[in-house]
Parts: C-alpha cells; structure tokens; sequence
C-alpha cells in the first residue's frame, strides 16, 4: 500500500474519530453512546494460562497452555522458547504423552508438552507462542510457574474377597481432570513383612503394563497377607520413571448370614358360659327368650376364629324341678364351686394352651336391683377359678341400669338391655368380642438360649471367628449358656456350642387380638475366615484396624 | 447548459439590447440576432436501471485494514429518485499497530474484520450540470447525489444491521456509462466482548457502471 493511501486512510479514521466524538451514531440509530470502544483479548488461538510446572519427583517439566479454539487445531503450530528462540513444537517428541486436544468439561483446546529436567526460570516470560497458518504469530500468556514435589502417587487396597488388588494413582501429569494425557502404567507386586522403601525394588519383581486401575492379586496369597505394591509410568520411548510404592494388606476374609427369631403365638379358646336370669310374664316366651340368647350369644362368639366352649347354661329363673319358667326368685344364687370347678376340668381334662379366658355371660331384664346372694356367689365365682392354668374370668352383664350398676361384682363388660328381643343385645355383643377376641399369647421366654446357627453349620464354621454385626432388639449372646463375656465383639466358633444368644421381649400374654403385636428379632452376623486381624472399611465408610477388633461389620453379603 | 442558464442569458441579452437602443450611447457594432434555445440533458435516468461495480475502504478505527470491492443495481423510478441494492466484499488485515500487539500478547481487538455488506435503499439526485473543464475540449455532466441505506453486515462470525448514508458524485461518462465517488458514513450493530457495540465507520467509494 503506498504513502499516499496510508495518509488517506489515516485522515478517515481521524475523521471517525471526530464524528464519535460528537455523538453521531447516538443521534443516527438512537442506540447508547458506546461508539465503538475496542478491547483487546486473547484470540481463539492464543495460547492462555500456560503453565510451567516442574516435578521434583521425576524430574520432568510439564508444559501446559489452553486455547479457545475448539479441536483439532490442525491450523496452528506452537512453539517454544529456547535458547535459539522459539522453536517448533513437536508434540512426540514429548516425554510423557502431549498435544493438543480437547478440554475435558470445559471448551475449546488444552496442550501438553513435557520436557526432560528443569525448563529453566519462566518468570515473567512467554514461553509458548502459536502460529496460525492464515493469521500468523500469536504471543501466549505470561506463565505461571510451580514446582511440585510429587506428581505421582499412590494408594492401594485388596478387593473385598482378595482376588483383585485396586490402585487410586494420583498422577499430576497423566491424569489432569481437565487436560487428558494420560499416560501408561505399570506394576508390581511382593509379599512383605516390612516396610515398602520407595525406589527400593526386588530384583526378582516383575512389572506388568495395567490400567492403573487395578490388577490380580497373587495366587495363592501368602499366610501373612501383607504385600507390597509397586507402581510407575514409562515414557514415549518405553523408559522406566519414577517407581512409587505402597503397603496393602488382605481384607478379612468374611461371610455375612442374618437370622430372624419369631416366638411362637397361642390363640386362648373362647370359653363362656350363660347365667340366665330372666323375668318374663308370659311363660310360653321363657323357652324361646332363652334359646336365642344362646343362640346370638354363639353366633357371635363363635365368629371369633377361635375354638368355642361353651359350658352348661345356668338358669336361675326354673321352679323346684328345673323348668324353665323365666319367674325370678328373690334368694336366687349359682353355684360359684361348681361352676368354677367344671371349668378347671375342661381346661385339665381338654385344652393345651396355656392362657384362658373364662367369659360369665349374666342377663336380667328385670329393673330390679340382684339381690346379694347372687352378686355375692358371682363375685364367689370370679375368684373361684383362678388356678394354675391361668384362667382368668371375664364377667358380662346385660340388664337394665339398675342391674348393670349393682354393687358386689367387678363387671368387665356392662351393656343395657331390656328384652330377649332386643336388637341392641346382638351389637353390644360384638362391640366387644370383634375388636378383642381371640386372645393372643406370644410364647417366649427370656431365658432360653435361641440358637442361631445350625449345629452343622457350627461344624462347619468351627475355629472361624464370628461377630454380631446388628440385633434388633438388643440380644446377649452366650457362651455355654452363660452370658458372654468377651473384651473383645468377636469370638471362636465352637463345633459343640453352636452360637446362641437370649433376649428380652415385651410380654403378651391373653392380649385381645387388636393389641397384640407379633415380636421378632432380626440379627445380621458375619464369620471371619481369614486374616481377620487386618485392617477394612467398614459398611459404615470407616476405615477399621482390624475386624476381630472393631464392633462394625464389613458388610459382606451372604 | 440548463434551462435556467438559457433564460437568464437571454434576458441579459434583452437588457444589453435596450441599453443599446438608448439615445447618446452608440452602439459599437452591429450584433447578430440570436435566439433563446435549451440543451436537452445529455442522458437521462428514469425508468432504467443502473448497474455498477468498483472498490470501497471501510474505516472504522478497528485496527483492520479494510479495503473491499463493491457491486449493485439502481432503478430510477423517476429521473430524480432511485431504488439500490448493493453488496460489499472486505478483505481486512489487521492492522501494523494491531499485528505488533498481538504478536507480543497475543491479544486482538474485539472488534470484528468487516468482511460482507449488504445494502438497500434510496438514492436522490440533487440536480444536474454541465461543467466546461478547460482543455479537455468537452463538457462534464454531473449529479450531486445524497444516498441512504440500511442491511445487515456479516463481519468474522458477526451478523448484525448496519446502515450508511452519504453523498455521491455521478458524472456521466458516456450517456450510457458513468463513474460515481460515494462518501458514506457507516453505523454498524456489532456484537463485541463487552455486548453490542454501535460503530461509526466511512466508507469512501468509487464504481463504475451504465445500463444493461
């Protein structure tokens, strides 16, 4: 372009400036007063944060540079400053795996150069440069320089089980979450009883290319289980770096089983009996009355899903022969011994379970208060059949208020009602037996040894070390039958003392249907095989020191 | 010369005449009768279309170089007025000032190298002449002409409007071609690293076209 243009354009762009100045293209589009203002920033293919990273560990120095140009950048060329100024780069000649590729979670481009030694003092400097094919030279940012002392290491542990060994390598140069380069690994593995001394390999170990992941473990494990594992990278051209090290020990070798106790549940018979008291007029009713109030009375009892007894109906309202005549007398009374007794017979001579229920069923439509001889001989009768086989009397009573409300007997279940015919008898009848009938029982006992491994299983697992991992409710386990007493939560399974263990359960005893709640105790254990000393992390995430030791379980499945 | 031109001479003419014809001042030769004619226009507009083509320089104090070529069409509704639709091509460089930065930072300007123009709107001539240039032994024809645009602009990956307006030079160079000198103030819309920026540019330009 010649002088003469230069001065043109010069003049225009002067000429530019002045129309800005006035606010030309404020008055001409009416939009702000930016006018034009001109940043400078980094062009897509400028290499930015560079970074200059030396390791002390493997004496290398990483060189590191983004560019907002999206991959492949086929068109730009980078160069490095050296002695003889910026020279090309040549990404295989880079030590360690480098180029340029794409960022991981972020955009645009991230290079890797590494150099062998030191690069030399960066400060202030711009080390790095890219050259477009079309735009030409672009200068990087000034880097920024670190030096770190390890850029390689290494944990490793055991695979639950001992087959697989894992490795969590953390690689500064190879493994950069957002610069991806990752370069190859090997390993090695030894028995040892010591320590693991970085840079101190046996002569006899062999090292395998891996993942850096993991790898098999040895085949058989030693007795010891405790190993050293070796580590290191290998360059563009094969060569050996830095070798890291780390101590592993074998898991406990462990088998989870679980164990649920249910105590066993009794459903106490329904056993009653009818104290007939009736006053009716018409004697040709008597017959009838009483016979469907057995009948409704057996009809509800009966729906119970429970066995049903009923014991002889006792009707207090028959003449001299026993005819029932529904015609109340005023001395009239049961026999409390009698009865009482006929029912200690059943249950003796019939009945297995052991919690009864004995339900005196006492209807009077009379609005008369009882007379005493009669409250007297049923309040007799209630404490009458108390007896070793746990009957307990449960005392009903139909009749008017002035019935209901008589003094001398403790009246479990009182209901009005003034005729045979009543509907009402019916619906207080159920109001009660459906919501309480059957009575449950749930047989356990606090002291017995519950057994919760199979003596064969016991056979099996003997001299193997057992701990319980979780019991709900809390259980005591025993040793012997006593109480175990250990200073430590695990112990050795004995081949003729199958592991037990007792607990304590809320007592249900005759308990109505509706409240009782069947118990149950889950318990989860798990048997130690092997190595049961060494160190794991629990089910809870925490690292443990050694199994036989620690209350917490591994979590092993079953 | 135009109509106005003729009138006024001939009434200079008419005026001399009568002075002449005064008593005591003589008249100092005899002069011949002429009479009052008007030029038609060396070439006119309406109802053609013009097409053209030539170079432009966009300068927008953008740190780009922005030389460009030009092409585009003008339909004369009337002798005076016109329709244009025309299309700018910009081969921009960054500038020396612009290069030395980049080349020690590696930063660029945030602005964006003009590279498309697209333009549509209006053209007026203002008038028309006749200019004698001495020694070229012929006479110029010209129209002072004012121009006005709007479109879009497609700058390195910006697309965004732009609009120009300006004032044109058209001398006919033949009554079938011409040459034309466009100066125009640009406004352009482009998108920069701090958000939308309106830029004021000028764009000088020189085409040469005639009717198809």
């Amino acid at each position: 372009m010649s002088e003469l243009n230069v001065s043109a354009m010069a003049i225009l762009d002067v000429v530019v400036a002045r129309l800005r100045c006035l606010g030309v293209a404020a008055m001409l589009v009416g939009i702000g007063s930016a006018c034009g203002d001109i940043h400078f920033v980094p062009s897509l293919h400028t290499p930015t944060d560079v970074e200059v990273i030396y390791s002390e560990q493997e004496d290398v120095t990483v060189i590191r540079w983004r560019t907002a140009a999206a991959p492949p950048v086929t068109d730009t060329v980078f160069e490095l400053a050296g002695d003889n100024g910026y020279q090309r780069i040549d990404f295989a000649r880079s030590i360690f795996p480098g180029g340029a590729a794409g960022c991981v979670g972020r955009p645009g481009s991230c290079a890797q150069y590494v150099v062998t030694g030191r690069y030399g003092d960066v400060t202030g400097e711009r080390p790095v440069r890219a050259v477009h094919e079309r735009l030409g030279v672009f200068a990087g940012d000034i880097a920024r320089e670190r030096d770190e002392t390890t850029t390689l290491a290494m944990k490793a542990f055991f695979h639950p089980g001992n087959h697989v060994v894992h490795t969590l390598l953390a690689d500064e140069i190879g493994g950069d979450p957002v610069f991806a380069f990752p370069r190859p690994y090997q390993q090695a593995m030894w028995a040892s009883s010591g320590l693991c001394v970085p840079g101190t390999v046996p002569t006899d170990a062999q090292f395998a290319g891996y993942s850096g992941l993991a790898f098999e473990a040895p085949k058989p494990l030693s007795a010891a289980g405790f190993y050293c594992v070796a580590a290191r990278t290998t360059t563009q051209t094969g060569a050996a770096g830095a070798v890291i090290q780390a101590r592993v020990a074998t898991l406990p070798e462990v088998a989870g089983f679980s164990h649920t106790y249910q105590p066993s549940m009794e459903v106490s018979p329904v056993l009653y009996q009818l104290v007939l008291d009736l006053e009716i007029p018409v004697a040709d009713r008597c017959a009838a009355a009483i016979e469907g109030i057995e009948a409704q009375v057996r009809g509800v009892l009966g729906a119970q899903g429970a066995p049903l007894y009923q014991l002889p109906t006792v009707d207090l309202a028959h003449d001299e022969n026993g005819a029932r005549i529904c015609r109340q007398s005023a001395d009239r009374a049961v026999e409390p011994a009698v009865m009482a007794q006929a029912v200690k017979d059943l249950v003796a001579s019939s009945l297995p379970e052991r919690h009864h229920r004995y339900h005196v069923i006492y209807v009077n439509n009379l609005m008369v208060t009882p007379p005493p001889t009669l409250t007297t001989s049923l309040s007799e009768l209630a404490e009458a059949v108390v007896s070793p086989y746990d009957i307990k009397p449960v005392m009903w009573v139909f009749g008017p208020d002035s019935v209901t409300a008589a003094a001398g007997v403790a009246w479990d279940v009182r209901s009005s009602w003034l005729a045979a015919d009543d509907p009402s008898f019916e619906i207080a009848l159920r109001s009660y037996a459906d919501p309480t009938l059957p009575y449950k029982t749930e047989i356990h006992d606090s002291d017995e040894a519950i057994v919760f491994m199979a003596p064969g299983a016991a056979r099996g697992h003997a001299g193997q070390r057992m701990k319980i991992c979780h019991a709900s409710p809390v259980v005591t386990p025993l040793e012997r039958g006593r109480p175990r007493r250990s200073e430590i939560p695990s112990w050795v399974i004995e081949a003729d003392d199958p592991p037990a263990y007792v607990v304590k359960l809320p007592p249900q005893i005759a308990v109505p249907e509706t409240q009782f709640r069947q118990s149950a105790v889950l318990l989860r254990y798990e048997v130690c095989s092997r190595y049961c000393d060494h160190p794991y992390r629990s089910e809870s995430g925490s690292e443990e020191r050694s199994w036989m030791e620690s209350v917490i379980c591994m979590g092993a499945g079953t | 010369m135009t109509l106005a031109a003729g009138t006024a001479l001939a009434a200079a003419m008419a005026v001399s005449e009568a002075v002449a014809a005064l008593p005591g001042i003589p008249e100092a030769a005899p002069r011949p009768a002429a009479e009052v004619r008007v030029q038609n226009r060396y070439t006119t507009k309406a109802h053609l279309a013009h097409v053209f083509a030539g170079g432009s320089y966009l300068s927008r104090r953008d740190f780009y170089v922005s030389p460009g070529v030009r092409a585009g069409i003008t339909y004369h509704f009337i002798e005076s007025l016109g329709v244009e639709l025309q299309l700018s091509r910009f081969f921009s460089v960054l500038g020396r000032e612009a290069v030395e930065v980049k080349e020690r930072t590696g930063y660029i300007p945030d602005s964006h190298a003009p590279e498309w123009l697209v333009l549509a709107g209006g053209r007026y001539s203002l008038g028309y002449g006749k200019l004698l240039v001495g020694g070229a032994g012929r006479a110029l024809h010209f129209e002072p002409q004012v121009f006005l645009h709007g479109g879009l602009h497609a700058y390195d990956g910006d697309v965004g409007p732009s609009s120009d307006a300006g004032i044109g030079f058209l001398v006919h160079l033949s009554p079938r071609f011409f040459a034309r000198i466009d100066v125009a103030v640009t406004v352009d819309v482009e998108s920069r690293s701090r958000g939308g920026t309106v830029v004021v540019g000028a764009m000088p330009s020189l085409v040469f076209g005639g009717v198809p």
